[in-house]
Parts: C-alpha cells; structure tokens; sequence
C-alpha cells in the first residue's frame, strides 16, 4: 500500500483528450479518454468492458500495467498498490487520468467480460429422445463448476464423439436452462453426428463443446414476433420463445414452421402444449406436400405468409432453416414492406 | 405389484403446463407476505428468504423496508446480528457498513466513515407495502420496473356470496386478522395445490375441529360438469382458479363409501368455498367458521421450502368485537384449526415432498378425477409467469 505525497495533481492538468490502448490477452482495444475523465468511466463510456469492482480506488481489481505514455492517479490518498508496483507502471484504471497517448497491458482476455463468455467443456448426454422419424432431441448437461450462459437463439460447437468432425446445433432450451441444454437435430442417411445419434449414442456419453456462439437473438424493442422456421430450425425458436414468456407484453407472437415431408414433422404436441400456455402465441404448420394432419396447411413458410403478419411497423421477424427457405422468406418479407434490419436470420446447413 | 401399476408418467400431459412445472423455486416479479407486522418491532431487522432471495426487513420511525440481506463487503447477511445505529440506516455487524433503507445506498462505515466507497455503492432494496398486519415485499427482477399493484397478487375481492355476506378481502378496512407462519419442507407448488384439491378431504377425516362442531364434511366432493372449477382471470387484477361449492349443482359429495364402510362424520352442514391464486395464496370463505375467512400463502423459499402462512380474517366494528375475536383465536381457532386441521395438510405435503423431488413427481403422478381443479390451476398459473426465481447458488444445478 502506498501513499502518495499530498501535492495532487490538479485535474485542470489534463486539456486534452488522449488516446489509450487497451491491451487484453486477445487483443488490442483502443478508447479515447476525455479530459477529467478516467481511464474507467472513459472505457464504459466506449461499451468496452474491464475489470472493476468498487470504482473508487480501493480494492485495487481495476489494475492495468502502464506500457509507454503517461497516465497518472490523483495524489494524496491511499491506493492499494505496493510502492515496487507503481514503480513498474501498475495504476488503477478506475483513478487514472491519461495526460498522453498510452498504452496500458491488462493480464486477462477482452472476452471473459463479454455478457456470455464462451466456454469448452464436455458435456454429458442425459437423453436421446427420437422426437419423429429423422430429428433427435439430445439434452446434454454441463458440469455443476461450469458457469455457462447464453441468448436465447445462440448455438453451441459439439464434437461428434469418436471422431474430430465438429457440429453446430442452436439451442432449443431456454437461456434460464444453463445446465442442462437440449438440441433438436435433423438425422441424415449419412453424416458424423447422424450416425452416432443412430447408432451410438447412449446417456452418460461425454461431448466436448464450445460456446455459446452467434448473433441471432431477439431484438430488444418489443412489438410483434413473427418467426419463421424450416425443419429443425425450430430451435431457436423454442428458445426465444421462452424468452417471450415472461416478456409481459401482449404483442402477437407468429410462428410458421415447415417441413418438406409428413414425416419430418415433429413437435407438433409441443407447439400445441406452447399455444396453450401462451395465448399470444399463433403457430402456423406447413408441409410442402398434402398431409392429411388438422390444421396443417399445405405449401412452404413463405407461401402461407400474410401482409397482416407484418402488417404493425414495429413488427420484428426471425428465420432459420435452410439457406434457401431463407432468401424466399427475406424477398418476401421485403416485399410485403418490412424493413431489413428488423429481419434476423440464422443459416444452417445439412450436415 | 403389477406392470400397469407403472403406466404413471404424466410427461405428455405435463406440457400443458410447463412453465408452472418449471417453476420450481417460484414465480419471480410478484408480492409475498414477508412478516406479520407485530413481528417486526420499530428499530428492529428480520431476515427472510423468498425465492431465494435473502432480504432484510427492517423497520424505522414506524415504516417497514426491505434490503438485500448480504452486505456488499464480505457477503453477511445483516439479519445473522441485527445492527440499527441510526433511524432511516441498517449497518452491517462485520465492519460496520451501514446502508440507508430508502435506496440502499452506503452511508458509512462505522469504523471508516471516509472510505472512499462511501456514498459510491450500495445494495438493492425491493418494494415494501404493509396493509391490515401484514409486510409485502415485491420481490424478482431488479429491473422489473414499476411493481403492478398488491391487490393483483392477493385472492380478489368476494362479491357473489350465497348468502349475500362476502367474506372480507385482506385489504379491507374494518377488518382485523390473526394468524401465523412457518418453514416448512416441500415445494411451494404442492403446498398450494393440497389447499385447493377438493380430494383431500380424507385426510382432514378425524380432525379434532369437526368433531368439536359436529360439522359434516363430505369424504369428497366430485365435480358434475367442467364449469365446477371457474377460472377467474381480471385484469390487471388477481388470476385464480374458484371451486365453485357455492353450487349445489356442480357437485356431488360423497357421504359414504360402503365398499370400504366409511361414512361422513358430523350432522351440521356448513359452507365454505375455495380458491387459489397466482403466484400462490388460497382463499377459504366462511371458514373455520362463518363471517371469518382463512388465507393461506404458500411462499416458496428455496426448492425444497416454503413459507407457510395461515391468516383469519373478520370484520369488526367495536373493541368488543375485536376481544371476541381474540378471544376465540386464541382459544378455538389457532388451536384447532391452524394447528390442528391443517397440520393434517402439512404432514400431506412433506409426504409427498419426496415423490415429486427424487422421484420426478411431476412427470411420474397419475392424477384423477378428484384432481380437475389442481389440473386447472396449472394451466392458468402457467400462463402468468411475470419471472422465474433462480437458485441463486453457484455450486448447485
């Protein structure tokens, strides 16, 4: 602990503002760091996260190793630096003013302040359940030590076992799930994760897995939903949909699901159950060819699309499936008079 | 036993209600009773947890507030020794950081008081309203925003009584109430559905309250038509479901089973009606006797624990009806009919505790016909979840 002569600086002493290089473990981030303002307020102010805790210079977590410039800490008052540390360029960054350019190294990533971190672990397979004649639910459960958290519409990395094949499967339980996730995977002829979930795959499996990964999410402003979903591109959606849950807004909420074939449907049961708890919730079930199911149309997601689906301006739209369901349901959408940056779409290919 | 004996997964069924099954901690974003009034003395702190949220309930100058109960410094909780050096502040027994009750913010440390964290941190407070004895606490997401009123999570008001004598609600003026609380083990949601379950008359059978009065309580009451169990959803107000006993032509009860040779005890007819409501309070009109009602909170803790409150609540109108009152809770009601008949209840739900934890109840019961208003109170509670409470600990699942 050190105490700095009681001559502080004036922070009249700063005109200017200077440029300060962060640099994290994984990179580099460069803030401008107004004058009278400090180091801290300046990065928060930038959206770029750090270190901190009590914000007044007391517990000494903020710490950041000045490399080259000049960034200096009022003086007169107690910090919890040792007098070697400040000689080697230690500060706190929540005190610190930069008087020019600097550079300062922090000794963690950039990424482990990100509001989801994404982590790798090995899951453990808690159920396999066949949900139709080609998709698998696969409920996966994380270790009790491994802190995971994610947005409802991001996705994970899972190696297939045995092999070094890497699969990419969103999450279709909601973001309150942390320990135990669920996927709905679309099984092929052939393929790495297709056949292990055909022929090998048993509870108590381990997967390696990283994440959560992607963008694709709900927008913050609320208004009406209208999801549009290919096959298993159904999981994300489940996941928001949780997320609209306990959103207490009364928005209509639209959900198209389509599949090629009778027999790639599933989760009709679910959609049901959903609807029944979630009166806001209107599901719309398309086939490509004539089914002989209540309810569900025959056509494809863009075809049973309707101008009153996007009808309030505030209307946010959501697509995942195949990539060319995707540019069908986009042209439509722009068609009907949405704009483009209230469409989100995730992209999935067969794999 | 046999195979079929296995056939209980109510997994399918289950679905219909999902968010309710989920909810196994409680239903965040709404307004619990936190303590009887009388149990919180000018100058003093309580510790309470809800939803596992660990809150301090600390009253100053007459006025209730309601605190993180965990000191930012080291994690205490302020309630383990009560510390008030000041009205209007609650300080930390450890090392002295001492919180103003309005916005929680740190005022002063005892033995610091010009620590540079002074006036920079705090911890949260939670929404506190008292009404007729009782501290409510809004209590769920810090961000939740103005808390919709208290009256939208208690049992609605009465107004269609048959004998044109609502009962009083507990936020009536006139009214005086008694009542108790206390931890139990067992999840919130089996506590709330034993209270409205019309099946359970059974275990109620030999209870000292109903030999007393000589009352006649059915071994049962089964439904005749869907509409015996009303779903009533206002709003912006209260969302509960009503056993309609109020109609005679709903029911049927069962006075006797002569396959086993039991018969209904007791030869006074009495009426009473019950309701649960959203996030989890029951209301029995006319009971234990007329003109009282009794409400039941069932406040989930943890997983594994809920606060069970049990209140009775009369109108009165002079000091004299206020002793009677007394008088007669004191010596009948507490006695029998908290203590008594619904200890019956209690040791019920700590017995099915186990099934529905270890055993996976929810998707491993098999429910009957007796069950149609349980079954209702699932689908309309899941349909009003303003949040669900977490388990806040980071080394368990």
């Amino acid at each position: 602990m050190s105490i700095a002569p009681t001559d502080a600086i004036p922070e009249s002493a700063v005109t200017t503002d200077n440029n300060v290089h962060l640099k994290f473990t994984d990179g580099t981030k460069t803030i401008s760091v107004p004058a009278g303002t400090t180091i801290l307020e300046a990065a928060n102010a930038a959206g770029v996260r750090l270190v901190s805790q009590c914000t007044v210079g007391t517990c000494g977590t903020c710490v950041g190793r000045v490399a080259c410039g000049d960034v200096v800490m009022p003086e007169g008052r107690v910090y919890s630096l040792r007098q070697d540390e400040m000689a080697a360029g230690h500060r706190l960054l929540c005190q610190s003013h930069a008087f020019a350019e600097s550079e300062v190294e922090l000794d963690y990533p950039a990424a482990m302040l990100d509001e989801y971190p994404v982590i790798v672990t090995t899951a453990k397979v808690g159920a396999v359940t066949w949900l139709g004649e080609s998709v698998v639910e696969l409920q996966l459960k994380l270790p009790k030590s491994v802190r995971f958290s994610f947005r409802a519409g991001q996705y994970v990395r899972m190696r297939v076992p045995g092999t070094d094949e890497w699969r990419s499967y969103s999450m279709a339980s909601g973001e309150r799930e942390r320990k135990k996730l669920t996927f709905t995977i679309r099984v092929l002829p052939s393929g790495a994760m297709s056949d292990y979930l055909r022929n090998v795959a048993a509870v108590g499996d381990q997967i390696d897995l990283e994440g959560p990964i992607g963008g694709f999410g709900l927008a913050d402003d609320p208004g009406p939903t209208l999801m549009i979903a290919g096959g298993t591109g159904l999981a994300p959606m489940l996941s928001m949909l949780e997320t609209l849950q306990t959103a207490r807004t009364d928005f209509p909420i639209r959900l198209v699901f389509g599949c090629t074939r009778e027999a790639d449907l599933f989760h009709l049961d679910e959609l049901d159950a959903r609807r029944s708890f979630m009166r806001n919730l209107g599901v719309r079930v398309v086939v490509d060819e004539p089914v002989d199911i209540p309810d569900v149309l025959t056509g494809n997601p863009v075809s049973v699309l309707t101008p009153e689906d996007v009808a309030h301006p505030q209307t946010s739209a959501y697509l995942c499936g195949p990539p060319a369901m995707l540019q069908a349901a986009e042209e439509r959408l722009l068609e009907l008079g949405m704009s483009a940056e209230r469409i989100h779409a995730e992209q999935f290919l067969p794999s | 036993m046999t195979a079929s004996s296995h056939s209980g997964s109510s997994a399918g069924v289950t679905r219909q209600y999902a968010p309710y099954v989920k909810a196994d901690w409680g239903y965040a974003n709404h307004w619990y009773p936190a303590l009887l009034s009388d149990e919180l003395e000018d100058g003093t702190v309580k510790g309470i947890t809800i939803g596992g949220h660990d809150i301090a309930v600390r009253r100053s100058a007459g006025k209730a507030y309601a605190l993180s109960d965990r000191c930012i410094h080291r994690g205490v909780k302020l309630s383990a020794k009560p510390m008030c050096l000041s009205e209007g502040t609650i300080t930390c027994w450890y090392h002295g950081f001492t919180y103003g009750l309005e916005d929680g913010t740190l005022t002063t440390i005892v033995g610091n008081p010009d620590d540079s964290l002074i006036g920079n941190a705090g911890i949260r407070t939670y929404p506190v309203e008292e009404a007729n004895g009782i501290i409510y606490v809004f209590v769920g997401d810090e961000d939740f925003g103005t808390p919709p009123p208290l009256s939208s999570d208690l049992p609605a008001r009465v107004t269609n009584d048959p004998n044109n004598n609502p009962v009083p609600h507990l936020l009536d003026e006139g009214i005086v109430i008694r009542g108790i609380h206390r931890k139990l083990v067992g999840n919130w949601r089996l506590a709330a559905e034993n209270g409205l379950d019309p099946g359970h008359l059974l275990v109620h059978w030999d209870n000292q309250i109903l030999v007393a009065l000589d009352r006649a309580l059915p071994l049962g009451v089964n439904a005749l038509t869907d509409s015996a169990t009303e779903e009533i959803d206002l709003p912006d107000g209260p969302k509960g479901v009503m056993n309609r006993y109020d109609r005679p032509d709903l029911y049927k009860p069962v006075l006797d089973n002569p396959k086993v040779n039991m018969k209904a005890r007791g030869t006074v007819p009495h009426y009473f009606r019950t309701s649960l409501w959203v996030p989890g309070s029951l209301m029995v009109e006319h009971w234990p006797i007329t003109d009282h009602v009794q409400y039941e909170f069932y406040v989930p803790i943890d997983d594994h624990h809920h606060e069970y409150w049990e209140i009775i609540a009369t109108r009165v109108t002079s000091d004299e009806d206020i002793a009677e009152f007394n008088f007669k809770y004191d010596n009948f009601m507490l006695p029998l009919a908290l203590e008594g008949f619904n200890n019956s209840d209690v040791f019920a739900r700590e017995a099915t505790e186990e099934h529905y934890t270890r055993f996976d109840g929810w998707n491993n019961e098999m429910l009957c016909d007796m069950d149609y208003s349980i079954i209702a109170w699932r689908k309309l509670a899941a349909r009003y979840p303003r949040g669900f409470f977490e388990s806040p600990f980071q080394d368990e699942d």
